[in-house]
């Protein structure tokens, strides 16, 4: 079952991370063994040659949330493989681009979490109590879309830029979400 | 006869300093990692665009030939010279030459002298840039001092024999490179030099990107140069036809040959003076 989140509700709600617990600072969701940032794929402005591609590509390499980094010189974009077990950052992943001396783009991720509601909001749960908010670009996603909270669901999105309060400032624009065939 | 660009040079033999620069150059040529690929594209005094930690170095092999009457001159430049991107903004440089001339009259020799020339250290600050999917857009200030090498008449003074200030715009793309600047050289202490202007505008294109996808490169291109002293005493312009191979990941050859197609009033010592270009540099 894939469920679609309505596009008009995907445009003006800032997205808003409720993080319990510790660990998640701005812009970096949890991950862990069970649930998790699966991948990521960031936009790179002003790549030119392969000593561009090879200089971002090294530079993200060092960031601890990331394992492996790979440049498409030609699409401008740098697919990412977190680390499992560590929260990713992307605001690390935006500075490692910016010091390298080129124009970082939006994050998108995919992840794979529990789906849970509080007050009429969804979140997705990567870790038991560390919930990300799952939004639209204009507002939340309408619940009758998504799958039934408790599910394990994926989801790809972009990245939120966070802004803020540092404990409210992440969350995921989805894009889609679908049952995790896996639990 | 003498070169303008080393009157006021006090020529001395090589030293111990130049000679571990270049074995320092060649083991570093040696060590670096394999994945390293790039180019020069830039042209005149701008350093190649190495922010966020890049690191270039290589040897040049520069040689002039002036002709004028029966007397002429060769001089032949070696020099080794390295860049790192201090920051997403910062590239600083050294740049460290050797010089050997030979002097000659109706062909034969008559006074050979080779030694340390004044080497550069250069700082460039990107001003602006405008980053798109595969191009770039940038503004850039270049600074360089050139100071006294160890052995000179002046050593072991900091006041600068030379210093440099440049402004230039760069386009870099997936298919094109263009440039242009604009310096003011200056002469500083003990130097015999006349203050100049110098522009240069450069177009150089990638006819096969798609070697980059195996890591290696090309480019053909042509670079103008303009040269005139700050007091207008003369003034000269010079074409040269470039070619930059990458043909292994680590290594990056260049060549260009500068001839002059205009001059006015220019100096004995440097009418017609033409050039010839060999750069060899690997870069990460």
């Amino acid at each position: 079952m894939v469920a679609r989140v309505r596009p008009a509700l995907i445009a003006a709600w800032a997205a808003i991370a409720f993080l319990v617990g510790s660990g998640c600072g701005p812009f970096g969701l949890p991950a862990s063994a069970g649930a998790e940032i699966l991948s990521a794929r960031v936009a790179v402005r002003g790549m030119t040659c392969n000593i561009c591609a090879g200089t971002v590509e090294r530079r993200l390499k060092r960031v601890a949330c990331i394992v492996t980094a790979s440049v498409d010189l030609e699409h401008g974009l740098a697919q990412l493989s977190p680390r499992p077990g560590q929260h990713f950052d992307g605001r690390r992943v935006l500075k490692a681009i910016h010091d390298a001396g080129f124009t970082p783009g939006d994050i998108y991720v995919v992840a794979r979490g529990q789906l849970v509601t509080r007050n009429g909001i969804a979140y997705l749960e990567l870790v038991p109590g560390d919930l990300v908010i799952l939004s639209g670009a204009t507002g939340p996603p309408s619940l009758p879309d998504l799958p039934g909270a408790g599910q394990t669901i994926r989801v790809s999105g972009r990245l939120a830029d966070p802004s803020g309060d540092s404990r409210a400032s992440v969350g995921i624009c989805v894009e889609r979400a679908a049952l995790a065939t896996a639990p | 006869m003498s070169s303008a660009h080393s009157r006021g040079l006090r020529l001395r033999p090589a030293n111990r300093a130049f000679v571990l620069v270049f074995a320092l150059a060649a083991a570093w040529a040696l060590v670096v990692p394999p994945h390293a690929s790039a180019h020069s594209d830039v042209r005149g005094p701008l350093l190649p665009p190495l922010y966020g930690g890049g690191l270039q170095i290589g040897t040049v092999i520069s040689s002039e030939g002036t002709r004028y009457e029966d007397e002429s001159a060769a001089d032949v430049y070696v020099a080794a010279g390295a860049a790192y991107g201090l920051g997403p903004n910062t590239i600083a440089g050294l740049y460290v030459p050797y010089l050997s001339r030979a002097e000659l009259e109706q062909g034969a020799v008559v006074e050979r002298e080779s030694g340390l020339v004044p080497f550069s250290l250069q700082l460039q600050q990107r001003l602006w840039r405008r980053d798109g999917v595969g191009s770039r857009l940038e503004v850039v200030a270049f600074s360089s001092v050139g100071l006294h090498p160890p052995g000179s008449p002046s050593w072991p003074t900091l006041r600068p024999a030379k210093y440099a200030l440049s402004g230039g715009l760069i386009h870099t793309g997936l298919r094109d490179v263009a440039s242009m600047s604009w310096s003011y050289n200056g002469a500083g202490y003990a130097a015999e030099e006349e203050p100049t202007w110098l522009g240069n505008v450069a177009a150089l294109v990638r006819p096969s990107p798609r070697l980059l996808a195996r890591g290696r490169d090309l480019f053909l291109g042509a670079e103008l140069t303009y040269q005139g002293a700050v007091n207008g005493a003369y003034e000269r312009v010079t074409l040269a036809p470039v070619l930059e191979i990458q043909p292994a990941r680590l290594l990056w050859f260049e060549v260009s040959w500068g001839r002059p197609v205009w001059e006015r009033a220019v100096p004995p010592d440097i009418q017609g003076r033409s050039s010839l270009w060999l750069r060899v540099y690997v870069q990460r």
